[in-house]
């Protein structure tokens, strides 16, 4: 599977895919699809069933937009795909923390219609609108801007081993990077040790 | 602050809509990671996937009909406006996708196929029995007229000859449909498969494909 991971950002694929090829599409599901699974599961905490129903609510997304995504833009498909995942998810994490909070589900809303019919679509996603997410939508739970402010202020590699450890454990990292686990730590302190010194003066400018 | 906090922060950011963007280099890390998933969830997920996708391209049982097609055809026809391949429809009523593409070049007469075969075909596509009697009274037609001209079987060989063969089979197909007169005898052979798609039908309560 690995190599046809690869595969999947290959200009001759990329523009059979938003020609709209059947079997481009499915080549596509069947490679991401487990991946985005058990991303979903690691970084929104979902189980199993969940995160194949999220997975399945944004490869659907992926399917409908596909003729928008740009190669010209800053990331490869498969980011781009992942990046609708992400949003997927955290909708999914938002709608789940509403219904704990009012212990009901949101107006309009059902579980577990899944197969048989359309279900709400809250975002459809472009290119433009992927990975920027909608600002009305936005509420308490950016609560903490400072903390974004300070992370913006890191380099691009900073912010990479921020994020790759949200996901995946210094032994993986190490493996996949050819290097070793206390390595990947001294990185990810160091870039931590940055982002708080960043955070602190972000909240000192707001006081 | 301590580096837990920190940490809970920046997990809590991550998770929030206020999420930066992932970049290529922290999704090309993710996907190096070995394979994590059973392959038999994934290809439950890929029907699903089929499933809803019929379900959203149809989602009131089809009664009229938009053109005069034999079965296979419009099985074919709708297939490929939801963008989904012979694997697809062949996986999630349990054939080789061989058998589907028999159906829908008309190489196997679908009034002659077994209800427990039509029917899942006709409940994934939401096809209604109204709408399925003129589809196979159409096939019926179209196959006798194609046994006469004698242009059933394939031309030659190879992978390009194959597909100019299945371009002209699908435009005589089309052509038949339009022209063909319907004979009497198809009508009794066509409820006679109806009969048993009914059946089964009836057996999975799929009330709005038949009334």
């Amino acid at each position: 599977m690995r190599g046809v991971v690869e595969h999947l950002n290959d200009k001759k694929f990329v523009r059979k895919l938003k020609a709209g090829d059947a079997e481009a599409f499915r080549t596509l599901y069947l490679a991401l699809a487990p991946k985005i699974v058990s991303f979903l599961i690691r970084t929104q905490s979902m189980n199993a069933p969940d995160a194949e129903e999220v997975a399945d609510d944004a490869l659907l997304k992926v399917h409908k937009a596909i003729a928008t995504f740009d190669p010209s833009r800053r990331a490869k498909l498969t980011t781009w795909v992942f990046e609708i995942a992400k949003n997927a998810g955290i909708d999914h994490y938002r709608k789940v923390k509403s219904r704990e909070g009012v212990n009901a589900e949101p107006s309009g809303e059902k579980s577990g219609d899944f197969v048989g019919g359309p279900r709400k679509k809250p975002k459809e996603p472009t290119t433009d609108s992927v990975g920027i997410g909608d600002e009305a939508e936005k509420t308490s739970s950016s609560r903490d801007s400072a903390a974004r402010r300070a992370y913006d202020t890191l380099s691009e590699k900073e912010k990479d081993i921020l994020r790759i450890r949200d996901v995946m454990s210094y032994e993986e990292i190490a493996k996949i990077e050819g290097t070793t686990a206390n390595a990947v730590s001294t990185r990810y302190s160091r870039a931590l040790q940055k982002l708080k010194a960043a955070y602190e003066k972000e909240k000192e400018n707001e006081r | 602050m301590s580096d837990k906090e920190m940490n809970e922060l920046l997990r809590e950011m991550f998770r929030s809509e206020d999420s930066p963007p992932l970049t290529d280099a922290i999704v090309d890390s993710f996907l190096a990671l070995p394979e994590e998933y059973p392959e038999e969830k994934i290809r439950r997920m890929r029907s699903r996937f089929v499933e809803r996708l019929l379900a959203e391209a149809n989602p009131e049982p089809v009664r009229t009909l938009k053109e005069k097609l034999p079965f296979g055809r419009w099985l074919e026809a709708v297939r490929q406006k939801a963008k989904l391949t012979r694997e697809d429809v062949a996986a999630v009523i349990g054939v080789e996708p061989a058998y589907v593409e028999q159906i829908e070049t008309g190489d196997l007469a679908p009034q002659s196929l077994p209800g427990n075969e039509l029917g899942p075909l006709v409940q994934l596509f939401r096809l209604h029995v109204d709408a399925m009697r003129h589809l196979l009274l159409t096939s019926i037609a179209v196959g006798r007229a194609r046994a006469n001209l004698g242009v059933a079987g394939r031309l030659t060989p190879g992978k390009e000859a194959r597909k100019t063969a299945d371009a002209m089979k699908l435009a005589l197909d089309t052509y038949l449909a339009d022209t063909v007169e319907i004979g009497a005898d198809a009508e009794s052979e066509v409820e006679d498969c109806l009969t048993t798609v009914r059946g089964y039908l009836e057996a999975r309560q799929a009330r709005e494909l038949l009334d």
